[in-house]
């Protein structure tokens, strides 16, 4: 075992023991919501291998194309940040756009900046998607949740990916519109907007021309994102769609899964995919940058900072036993 | 530089469309090419024969008599040609012949088997050879067994020599018969419009030749005789009258000392009357009142004298006894009076009957001369149109006399040969053909769908129609996994399509073999 993943189980066993603690001392908490971030790096809950290969922000991060989800992140956060826009709806006209691949490269893109902490909610009750995307499966979510079985904080995943916490759909209920449109969703919305003030908040919501859970999300959340996809969404779908959309504060578009041959700028995109191998090294590469910080943040606790001097009177002791003898 | 970076946008766009849509592309190029190779295989084989023969004029006569008889033109007798291969009676005495009837049944079937047959005939004449009245002609025909139609074409060949040998004479004699009946009917026409003609001029014996100018000018002159007699008629009443007064006044026996004027107191007392009368109009010194003086005194004097002489009033007595001479004279002068009266009275009757017919006739005129008219011109176009056909007639003999007496020679130059190969479906042809729609079709289905797609195909159109900012252009997401699988569908297909590609390929070396040497390599 390399000194790195020793440094990283290490770091993740101090963070299951301070969130051990958080949960016995709940009101402590809750007077200090904003002081840290609730969520915080550790090992990766998914297989990194089951990951959906659309998922470019995890796979291929270096890739031109995780770097235009990182403009779009720019973008967002630029229009965001002045009027504390931070719910935000991703939706489209038509199922199978992009919404979802949309909505979680968006929401990595957004985790792995070191301000903000995200929560992907995936609201998209009749047909999940974004748990097999991450190539995982939740036992509860969002529906459970509306449903009140289940209490929010076990439904919630802390994907390991910088500050990305993720709400699952969870069981596809009988009745995703009545859900949606509920009382405790609409409360959940506030919650989660007003909790953590550097949280995005990202929905992805059902297709609009499909369901009708879309136009009530709308009402409840700061803006939205129009997903249309190149050569599939047509122009009079995409009118419909934005006709149901008014009233909501709409950030922009995003043209998605845009052909080679479709593009202006003349990039070729087949000449950047990475080669064989080029996987590994990126996962490489995170892992480094998570041990980076994980080592970071030891040498940050009380605790390394006791063993350190420890170590450092060990050594001068040492030293000094060297020299004697 | 913008238009040519606009070009090469534009081709890499189509060239983006159609490797995007490369797998319906390719297959419809394929189902295309296999309707067209396969086809080949399944549409009926067609073969064709033909022959090309050589009609050659011999006559020595014909360049004497050029110009003589009906020189018939060369588009003519190439048509006549072309009409007596093509007719029906040819083809039937084909279908005759080669007993191709044993099968048929019924009229329509026969109908169907002749329609067939002059539908797969193909004739060509033209005109050539030493001279310009040479003509070849090809014949040819198309069906489905190569030795039918070298049968037919044979056949075809010699019926067309016999049938062409008896409609020239039938020709010839049927044209100089058909001209010396016309003429006929025509020489009688003009006979019947020439005793039509008499009749006319018989009934209307005054109309012709007259004009209406002439007719109103005798009426004219009739009027102006009539007046002239009427006047004269009156001047005759008016002398008759006189005499008639005269003769009242004097005896038929007198004495002989009378004047012309009648006695001297007669004579005196109407001079006197006249002085009278003259006095009322004029004064004593009028001339005539003057002489009319004179006279009375002279008379008054000769009765004085008369009074006195005894001798000469005893010779008065004696005279009574004879015949008056002025009333003699007078009795002529009214009996030539009354005759010229009568006379006139007589002229002036003919003259006003003569102006009534006159009259008559001009009101008739028009009538008759319209009658007169169309008989002159049906006259004039009987007597154009027969001597036109009796020309024709003797033009017509010359002719007989030379197509009769002339020679034709038909020679086969190129006999009809069983065909090798059949003339379609050419496969070479259909398999090529089938290439180029094939991918013609591939390509333009492609485009035609990928213009016909109402999604947003550029950023330009999203901004534009959305009206929203535009945040991000994802690019297609093509993994190593995503390429990987693209690679091994790509392989897939395309072995697929090359191993497909390769079975047209060498049925179309078969067929290219075939052409060229005849040989099957495999007999599909």
């Amino acid at each position: 075992m390399s000194r790195i993943e020793q440094a990283l189980e290490k770091a993740a066993q101090l963070r299951q023991d301070e969130r051990e603690i958080e949960m016995n001392e709940p009101g402590k908490k809750a007077e200090q919501p904003s002081s840290r971030p609730v969520f915080f790096f550790q090992k990766p809950v998914f297989d990194l291998q089951a990951v959906h290969r659309h998922i470019v922000c995890i796979t291929q991060p270096s890739s031109p194309t995780a770097e235009e989800y990182r403009k779009l992140r720019a973008r967002i956060c630029r229009r965001t940040e002045k009027d504390f826009f931070n719910t935000i709806m991703i939706t489209s006209s038509f199922d199978g756009e992009g919404k979802s691949i949309t909505a979680l490269n968006l929401a990595v893109a957004l985790a792995q900046d070191i301000d903000h902490t995200v929560l992907l909610v995936d609201a998209d009750l009749r047909r999940p998607s974004i748990h097999t995307y991450l190539g995982i499966t939740p036992k509860h979510g969002l529906s459970e949740y509306l449903q009140s079985r289940v209490q929010l904080q076990d439904i919630l995943i802390q994907t390991g990916i910088g500050k990305l916490v993720l709400l699952p759909a969870g069981t596809p209920p009988k009745n995703p519109s009545e859900l949606i449109a509920s009382r405790k969703m609409r409360d959940l919305i506030v919650d989660l907007k007003y909790r953590y003030r550097d949280r995005y908040v990202l929905f992805d919501s059902p297709p609009l021309l499909t369901a009708a859970d879309g136009i009530y999300l709308k009402d409840s959340i700061d803006g939205a994102l129009f997903v249309i996809q190149a050569l599939r969404t047509s122009e009079k779908s995409a009118h419909r769609a934005l006709e149901l959309l008014k009233g909501t504060h709409l950030f922009g578009t995003v043209y998605n899964n845009v052909p080679e041959y479709l593009l202006t700028n003349g990039v070729s995109y087949y000449g950047r995919i990475p080669k064989a191998g080029e996987n590994d090294m990126v996962h490489a590469a995170m892992l480094m940058k998570n041990a980076e910080h994980s080592f970071r943040t030891l040498c940050d606790s009380k605790k390394v900072q006791k063993i350190g001097s420890k170590i450092k009177s060990g050594k001068d002791g040492l030293m000094k036993w060297t020299k004697k003898s | 530089m913008e238009e040519s970076s606009s070009l090469a946008l534009d081709l890499n766009y189509y060239k983006g469309v159609l490797y995007r849509r490369r797998y319906p592309a390719l297959a419809i190029g394929l189902i295309v090419l296999s309707v067209f190779t396969w086809g080949s295989f399944l549409l009926p084989k067609t073969y064709e024969a033909s022959a090309t023969v050589y009609i050659q004029g011999t006559s020595l006569v014909n360049p004497i008599m050029q110009g003589v008889g009906v020189t018939v033109s060369l588009e003519e007798r190439l048509r006549n040609l072309r009409n007596i291969l093509t007719s029906r009676s040819l083809t039937e005495r084909v279908i005759k012949k080669l007993n191709l009837d044993a099968h048929v049944r019924n009229p329509t079937q026969y109908e169907g088997l002749l329609e067939g047959l002059k539908k797969s005939l193909t004739v060509t004449v033209k005109s050539g050879g030493a001279t310009s009245s040479d003509l070849f002609f090809t014949i040819a025909y198309r069906g489905g067994d190569p030795k039918q139609v070298v049968d037919l074409v044979n056949t075809h060949i010699s019926e067309s020599i016999a049938i062409n040998e008896r409609s020239r004479t039938e020709d010839a004699q049927g044209a100089f018969t058909f001209v010396e009946r016309e003429l006929g009917e025509y020489r009688a026409k003009l006979d019947a419009s020439d005793k039509r003609i008499r009749q006319f001029r018989e009934k209307h014996p005054h109309l012709v030749p007259q004009s209406e100018h002439t007719i109103v000018g005798r009426i004219e002159g009739f009027e102006t005789g009539r007046i002239d007699a009427e006047i004269k008629l009156r001047e005759l009443v008016k002398r008759r009258e006189s005499i008639t007064k005269q003769l009242s006044g004097e005896k038929e026996l007198s004495v002989a000392v009378v004047t012309r004027e009648g006695t001297p107191q007669s004579r005196l007392s109407a001079l006197n009357s006249q002085l009278m009368v003259l006095s009322t109009k004029f004064t004593d010194d009028y001339p005539d009142v003057i002489k009319v003086k004179n006279e009375i005194e002279e008379l008054k004097k000769q009765i004085a004298s008369a009074q006195l002489n005894k001798q000469v009033l005893d010779a008065i007595e004696s005279e009574r006894s004879a015949p008056n001479p002025v009333y003699q004279q007078l009795k002529e002068d009214l009996a030539k009076t009354d005759t010229e009266v009568d006379t006139l009275r007589a002229r002036q009757r003919e003259m006003e009957r003569q102006q009534r017919e006159s009259q008559r006739v001009l009101q008739k005129l028009p009538v008759e001369m319209e009658e007169w008219t169309k008989l002159q011109r049906d006259r004039t176009i009987f007597q154009k149109i027969h001597d036109d056909l009796l020309l024709k007639m003797e033009s017509a003999r010359v002719s007989r006399d030379l197509e009769l007496g002339q020679n034709t020679t038909f020679r086969v130059m190129d006999p009809p040969l069983e065909p090798r190969l059949p003339l379609s479906p050419n496969r070479v042809k259909m398999i090529l053909l089938g290439l180029f729609f094939g991918m013609a079709s591939g390509v333009g289905v492609v485009l035609g769908l990928d213009y016909l797609n109402p999604s947003f195909k550029s950023e330009e159109r999203v901004r534009s129609s959305l009206n929203l900012p535009l945040l991000a252009s994802i690019h297609e997401i093509i993994s190593q996994e995503d390429q990987a699988e693209i690679k091994r569908l790509d392989h897939k297909y395309f072995r697929a399509a090359a191993v497909y590609l390769g079975i047209i390929g060498l049925v179309f070396f078969e067929a290219v073999f075939h052409q060229l040497f005849g040989i099957r390599i495999i007999n599909f």
